[in-house]
């Protein structure tokens, strides 16, 4: 039994001293008598007078009282079950990074995930998810997640494309089991890290090929290791490019290819490294332009370009971005296809590539607030801005404001790049509040009869202070408010009838 | 001996009973003491038919059932044992009542009477008037009988209504053993006065004069009252509210002095012993008084 408006039972010691002086009253005292023939009968006791004890109207009053003040007081039956489960399991290219003991890190990750959910209730409702390909990966119970994760293994592909997103994870309980931690990852959300960092490897990050017979390139390094890289292609085993490659740097190729190739297979012949992955590269030619970005990006980020709808800055014109060094086409079509992964690496918004297109449609889209943004931050502005400073979005009191350059825009591709990037931060920060509910419960206001009309209209879910279980509120406050009326009513028609018998004893005693 | 975890009676009971002196309680086969001299087969009480054998006395046979039978049989008799007195005890709700419960000392009197005549080789009935048929009576024949007596009497209650007590004493005066008693002790407080004048009268008219001790309780003689007060009925639950403590006691004082005044007119007119016992400590001792003055009268 829980109140949510506990303050209110506070009137109920308004009633001790309406029952006592109820009690009290005027009656006099009883007392037993052997033989009542011997006093001299001056009154018969009335009703009201009959016993030491409250009269029954008077009874049912404070009953309906009392259960009035108790519903005021919101009270509701409380029942906790296990909170729903989402465990994200990285299992992306990295992942396949061996550690000194020969175990992969999806390995550790796997069995890192055993041993938590060994410690969670068996009945549990669990659901594994894949990242990156966001494939429902199994879903049960505790125990039965145990057993599905011996199927679970790595992935050559990193970009996600359908499932849910963080933002949308509400109030669930999350894990996410990987060897990073994503940015925009829920605060109640628990991250387990697996892998020790890399200490030697070397890659690519990202590949475009166009049209024009260009060929781009990102290699990184990561570890503590100097690499040579070389740069072959396939088929006709050239050597391309051959460089350093130092811890940690980041180096940008265009090459010039044969126009009669239609497709190629990079090959980096850095020699045996801690991920295989992304030493090889398969690339075919699009005639799209495509994006793509090299940058540690947190997952919601990404998914908040997809689930919005995928922003669209121009006629076939769409945005890639690559998630941990690895992505796919946003659409099926076979002919634009990056099927790599490579190795975490420091993103630079340099390395962006942009086509020109009409800054029309992304002001159209940015300038009027798409979104109902009532009860937002209530005041506190929500503002997010390129470093330059000339892209700028902000939330204000409601409403969405938005300072773009127009020439910065047209001139400059970063700028061009930045904005959609900030679109999606306040996308992804936007999308949670707008499926919160629309009344926020005021637990703890004084007097905040708010809570209380709530607790009439029906049962309510929260969760506990660990975050594990879910407390389901039974509202109790509409059957105290039907026993009060009850009760009142049945106060008034024994009082009608006390007072019909008093009159009816006047009458005989007038009559003779 | 002793009675051990009673409330009614306290464990050197019996002995204080016994050291009292009961100097003119009857004896085993006195035959009465008095009042019951002349009565016809006094201590003889009828046991059984049995056929005539040769050489039986011819004047013991009863002539009655060889009328009937055409065959002699013989009256079987056996001697009364012991002189049976019998002691009605009012459990009505009325007795429930005073620091010290009437009843209690109702009981502890009646227990007194039992002991005293089992010691003498006589003998008594305790009967719970308004509850017989839940208690039953009890008799006391012999002094090892003493801890069971008290023990039953320890489980009595008073909770009869005055309608419970008048069918009591009908069915008591339908009873046959009632003819066989020398003596009867009304132990009660004699209110609702009418009934016991015509259960008196009905005694009286059985040749079997009844004892009445009056058992108070002070409160009951000299009530205090300096409040109003709701009066409840023992008996009837009926309610009534004294608003006036002086009209009050003073027109509780007239009727209780017009009731004593008329029962000592009843017991006049049927001859009738009756002693008060509004003294819870002395009630043992008054006992014994009461009983020597009447023997020696």
């Amino acid at each position: 039994m829980s109140f949510a408006e506990p303050h209110f039972l506070w009137l109920l010691l308004g009633l001790a001293p309406l029952a006592w002086w109820l009690a009290t009253g005027e009656r006099p005292r009883s007392r037993r008598a052997p033989a009542l023939d011997f006093w001299p009968r001056e009154l018969p006791a009335r009703p009201t007078q009959q016993r030491r004890r409250l009269p029954l109207h008077a009874w049912l009053a404070l009953l309906a009282v009392s259960a009035a003040i108790a519903a005021l007081a919101a009270p509701a039956l409380v029942r906790e079950q296990p909170l729903p489960l989402r465990i994200w399991l990285d299992r992306s290219a990295s992942m396949s990074a061996r550690s000194a003991g020969g175990a992969t890190r999806l390995a550790e990750a796997k069995e890192r995930l055993a041993r938590e959910l060994d410690a969670e209730p068996r009945e549990t409702s669990c659901e594994l998810w894949l990242w990156p390909a966001a494939e429902l990966g199994a879903r049960g119970t505790a125990t039965e997640l145990v057993r599905a994760l011996e199927r679970i293994e790595e992935t050559r592909l990193a970009g996600a494309e359908e499932g849910p997103t963080l933002g949308e994870l509400g109030a669930e309980r999350l894990w996410w089991v990987g060897d990073r931690e994503p940015e925009e990852l829920p605060r109640a959300a628990a991250f387990f890290a697996v892998g020790a960092p890399l200490q030697r490897n070397a890659g690519w990050v990202s590949a475009s090929f166009s049209a024009e017979r260009e060929l781009w390139l990102v290699a990184a390094g990561a570890g503590v290791e100097r690499r040579e890289l070389e740069v072959r292609v396939e088929p006709g085993d050239r050597t391309l490019s051959a460089f350093a490659l130092e811890p940690g740097e980041r180096r940008a190729l265009r090459l010039e290819v044969d126009p009669a190739w239609r497709a190629l297979r990079l090959v980096s012949a850095s020699g045996a490294d801690e991920i295989a992955l992304d030493d090889v590269v398969a690339l075919q030619l699009d005639l799209r332009p495509i994006s793509a970005v090299a940058r540690a990006l947190p997952p919601a980020l990404q998914r908040a370009f997809e689930a919005d709808e995928r922003l669209d800055f121009g006629a076939g014109t769409s945005i890639e971005l690559l998630i941990d060094g690895a992505a796919r086409p946003a659409s099926e079509d076979p002919s634009c296809a990056l099927r790599f992964g490579a190795g975490r690496g420091e993103a630079r918004v340099e390395s962006l590539r942009w086509e020109d297109a009409e800054s029309d449609a992304l002001w159209q889209r940015l300038a009027p607030a798409p979104w109902p943004l009532r009860e937002l931050d209530r005041g506190t502005p929500l503002a997010r801005a390129t470093p330059s400073g000339r892209l700028a979005i902000a939330l204000e009191e409601g409403e969405l404001h938005c300072a773009l350059d127009a020439l910065e825009l047209a001139q400059s591709a970063s700028a061009r790049a930045e904005l959609p990037l900030l679109c999606a931060l306040l996308v992804d920060a936007v999308r949670p509040r707008l499926r919160a509910p629309e009344v926020e419960r005021t637990r703890g206001a004084p007097l905040d009869l708010g809570e209380t009309s709530a607790a009439l209209r029906g049962s309510s879910r929260s969760e506990t202070s660990d975050g594990r279980f879910e407390r389901e509120q039974r509202p109790l406050g509409r059957w105290l408010v039907l026993a009060a009326a009850v009760a009142w009513l049945a106060a008034c028609f024994v009082r009608a009838r006390s007072a019909r018998s008093i009159s009816a004893y006047r009458r005989r005693r007038a009559a003779g | 001996m002793s009675a051990q975890n009673l409330v009614r009676f306290p464990p050197d009971f019996v002995d204080r009973v016994l050291a009292l002196p009961w100097g003119a309680l009857p004896r085993r086969g006195a035959g009465g003491t008095g009042e019951r001299a002349g009565r016809h087969g006094a201590g003889l009480e009828f046991e059984e038919h049995r056929a005539y054998r040769p050489g039986d006395d011819l004047a013991r046979v009863d002539w009655q059932v060889f009328a009937r039978t055409k065959k002699p049989f013989l009256k079987v008799q056996r001697i009364q044992e012991a002189q049976r007195e019998l002691v009605l005890v009012d459990l009505s709700a009325s007795m429930d009542f005073g620091a010290e419960p009437k009843v209690d000392r109702a009981l502890r009197i009646a227990a007194a009477l039992a002991l005293a005549l089992a010691a003498r080789g006589a003998s008594a009935e305790i009967i719970p008037l308004g509850a017989e048929e839940a208690l039953g009576p009890v008799r006391l024949e012999r002094l090892a009988g003493a801890r069971e007596l008290l023990a039953t009497l320890e489980r009595w209650r008073a909770t009869a209504d005055e309608d419970e007590l008048h069918r009591a004493r009908l069915r008591l005066l339908e009873r046959r053993s009632l003819a066989r008693a020398p003596r009867a002790w009304i132990l009660s407080d004699l209110y609702a006065l009418a009934g016991w004048a015509q259960f008196s009268e009905q005694l009286s008219a059985r040749a079997l004069h009844p004892r009445l001790l009056r058992i108070l309780d002070p409160e009951e003689r000299s009530p205090s009252l300096t409040e109003p007060v709701e009066w409840i009925d023992a008996e009837t639950g009926e309610r009534w509210i004294a608003s006036d403590p002086e009209v009050a006691l003073a027109g509780y004082a007239q009727r209780f002095a017009a009731h004593a005044e008329r029962l000592r007119q009843l017991a006049e007119r049927h001859r009738l012993p009756l002693r008060e016992l509004s003294e819870p400590a002395q009630d043992l001792a008054e006992l014994v008084r009461f009983e020597r003055s009447r023997s020696a009268r």
